[in-house]
């Protein structure tokens, strides 16, 4: 997924006059980088007890010397999300991660809510299918094994969600964005994130909506009428003339999509 | 659309603090009542963005400042850096829940009716309710109120992100503590957030054209919040305005001011003043029309322009305050169905809930000076009362402002903790026309902070008297 952007970050922050919004905009491009990003500077080695809860909280934080070691590392540790045989499948899934990411900002926006913790929760909302995909292939492949992928993607849908929920606590991010990621399914059962789950779910069938006519590798379809009566809208008290605000959004995100995607 | 119309007495618009006053009202008098509300429960922004939420917030903060203050700075008290937001106002679900629930739970006993949608005049009597489905009902009423409430200003040259340049809506959403702060505007919102966020150690920079913060307020008192806020602190930037904000797309929001200097901050809070929510109305169906400032137009009785129409709240400007919305919502209604009531307040408390907090009611100093050429000032300075030693609260200042003899009490000035409720004795006092004198009379409690109405008295009535003897007083307080 999307590999060379450490590189390019490693290359980018090698100059002290490098210019801050292009590194913003290059991390915002790789889930991968970002991901790993969020975990090493959680970590004890560059955190101290501050826990960096956004990307450009990171970026801001840590300053350019910083964020070009763990460029540096993510660098090391190779193709991160990366499987051989799926790129097409990856990279479709980092598109929808990213349009979630411009949609949960949107909504966000819409209810005047913050929106700097909305962009991570769209990215990586998904963040558990390819960590999973990695893993299930590489068992497969270890095994001399050839997946099945129609086993192999009812294993991702059912245990996705758990997985990155998993993951991102693994990095040490807040409770709040493991738990937004645990029930973007099912939001309402969220009991310390139901507001930021909400908004993922409805951001996540927005993205769906925003890309099904894109062409897209196995995501589902979702078409407006579905949009217009989703039950995350009564929950979210987004009214029809709102939601038309977010929709008309959608050039917007599949720019976004399109720019870094 | 269902074709039924139903109709009921009174129609209120809102349920905020006015609507829900003008609600129970009229139908305490015995009138059918429907009140429609956009948001999915009644409170308005004062329960779910405004008031109690930041009140919630400063209690944290002022814990923080109490225990400073009362360990005799023994203790080093430092905020934990992973410190978010939001697990500083941990009870705040509990009471924004609390409190809703008690307003629902009293209208449903009083049989009003409420309805979850957005509301929009057909005609000056008819309006539709748009529900989240889009399915419309439309009603007829005798009297309508409108209470829509108020959101926050966004000027064209600030621009508002809601994740680095913030309102006063999505600021509350962040979650972290910013390492620095700006503050555009030096209103009661703004020195609230202010005050609050250096309470709890963040380098606040205020800025505003205005000379002092919260500037319709006394000026001692302005001047006593702006050495406590830089004594925490913060930095107040008076008598600039921004020329430009921008966010430099790395870390930080950079606003030029029109001298020319820059001030650098992680996030920026633009309170910059708000607007009413009267766009969804369609208010020419009704026959109405928006004042240049964008609000509505009433008479003494809250009637706009069709009389069969009220505005409260915050739609009909200042003082913007959930306490005035209350007494306006009951009084529309009172007056229009002619209930018994009494004579409208001379005088409005207002209440402030910087750190330290400010109340006030009644002329300022320099108001009574304009009004009648010269005043009497007394102080009592909490360093001097037991209570404020005991509460190590040595910074208050209760403020009376007579009249040129020294008798007639014509505002009440209060900087402390407890201000909002303490000002209430002097309010009382105002309404029922008491004189300096009274005070002097009265026996307060002691050690309590509302002996200094007493203390403060005694001092004009120091001065009167050796005004009176043709001595000069000992102290320099006479004005004017």
């Amino acid at each position: 997924m999307l590999p060379e952007v450490p590189g390019q970050v490693v290359q980018l922050t090698a100059d002290d006059t490098c210019d801050a919004r292009k590194l913003a905009a290059l991390i915002n491009r790789d889930q991968a980088m970002a991901g790993n990003l969020m975990r090493l500077v959680n970590s004890p080695m560059y955190a101290g007890s501050v826990p960096i809860v956004s990307l450009q909280q990171a970026v801001g934080r840590l300053g350019l010397k910083k964020i070009r070691e763990v460029a540096l590392i993510i660098s090391c540790q190779g193709k991160v999300f990366a499987v051989p045989g799926y790129d097409a499948l990856v990279r479709s899934q980092f598109r929808h991660s990213l349009a979630a990411a411009g949609f949960a900002q949107e909504i966000a926006r819409s209810r005047r809510w913050n929106v700097e913790e909305a962009f991570l929760c769209g990215l990586l909302h998904d963040v558990g299918r390819p960590a999973l995909l990695q893993v299930l292939v590489d068992i497969h492949r270890s095994l001399g094994l050839v997946p099945v992928d129609e086993a192999l993607f009812s294993a991702i849908r059912r245990l996705h969600a758990t997985v990155g929920a998993e993951l991102v606590k693994r990095w040490q991010l807040p409770v709040r964005l493991s738990d937004t990621i645990l029930w973007h399914h099912d939001p309402l059962k969220s009991s310390t994130a139901a507001q930021t789950a909400t908004m993922t779910a409805l951001a996540d069938d927005l993205a769906h909506w925003a890309l099904s006519e894109i062409g897209t590798v196995r995501l589902r379809k979702v078409d407006e009428a579905a949009l217009r009566s989703h039950p995350m809208l009564a929950v979210l008290n987004i009214y029809p003339e709102e939601l038309d605000q977010i929709l008309a959004a959608r050039p917007r995100v599949l720019e976004l999509v399109s720019t870094i995607g | 659309m269902s074709d039924s119309i139903t109709g009921f007495d009174v129609v209120v618009i809102g349920g905020g603090p006015g609507g829900h006053s003008a609600a129970m009202t009229a139908a305490r008098a015995g009138r059918s009542v429907l009140i429609i509300e956009r948001e999915i429960s009644v409170g308005g922004s004062c329960v779910q963005r405004g008031t109690i939420p930041s009140k919630t917030l400063r209690e944290t903060a002022l814990s923080l400042v109490a225990f400073k203050q009362r360990s005799g700075h023994v203790f080093e008290v430092a905020m934990r850096e992973d410190l978010q937001v939001a697990s500083l106002m941990t009870r705040l679900e509990q009471v924004v829940t609390a409190h809703q629930r008690t307003m629902g739970a009293q209208l449903a006993r009083a049989e009003v009716v409420r309805w979850h949608g957005r509301a929009r005049f057909l005609d000056a009597r008819t309006i539709e309710v748009r529900g989240i489905d889009a399915k419309a009902r439309r009603i007829t009423a005798g009297l309508v109120v409108i209470a829509c409430g108020s959101r926050p200003r966004t000027p064209p040259d600030v621009p508002v992100d809601h994740a680095n340049v913030l309102d006063s809506d999505s600021f509350l959403s962040m979650t972290y503590l910013p390492r620095s702060l700006t503050v555009l505007g030096a209103g009661v919102i703004a020195s609230e957030y202010a005050a609050i966020f250096a309470a709890l150690g963040v380098p606040v920079t205020m800025i505003d054209r205005a000379p002092r913060p919260v500037a319709f307020l006394d000026a001692e008192l302005t001047t006593r919040f702006t050495a406590a806020f830089q004594a925490s602190g913060g930095r107040f930037l008076g008598g600039r305005r921004h020329t430009r904000v921008e966010w430099d797309g790395f870390s930080e929001v950079v606003t030029t001011l029109d001298d020319g200097s820059e001030v650098r901050s992680e996030k920026l809070l633009c309170a910059l003043g708000r607007l009413a929510n009267l766009e969804d109305l369609d208010l020419p169906a009704a026959g109405l029309a928006a004042t240049d400032r964008g609000l509505l137009a009433v008479d003494a009785r809250f009637r706009t322009a069709v009389p069969s129409i009220c505005a409260v709240g915050d739609v009909i400007g200042a003082p913007s305050l959930a306490s005035a919305a209350m007494e306006q919502g009951r009084r529309a209604v009172a007056e229009a169905f002619s209930l018994p009531l009494g004579a409208p307040p001379e005088a409005m408390p207002v209440g402030i809930y910087t750190i330290p907090e400010m109340a006030a009611v009644g002329l300022t100093e320099e108001e009574a000076i304009k009004r009648g050429g010269s005043c009497l000032v007394g102080r009592a300075d909490f360093a001097e009362l037991a209570r404020g030693q005991i509460a190590a609260i040595p910074d208050g200042l209760i403020k009376l402002v007579a009249d040129a003899s020294g008798h007639r009490l014509l505002g009440v000035h209060i900087i402390g903790e407890g201000a909002a409720e303490l000002v209430h004795v002097g309010e009382l006092a105002l309404i029922a026309g008491m004189d300096i004198d009274a005070f002097a009379n009265t026996t307060f409690n002691f050690p309590t902070l509302a002996e200094g109405y007493r203390s403060a008295a005694l001092d004009i009535i120091y001065q009167r008297n050796q005004r009176e003897a043709g001595l000069k007083p000992v102290t320099s307080d006479v004005s004017g």
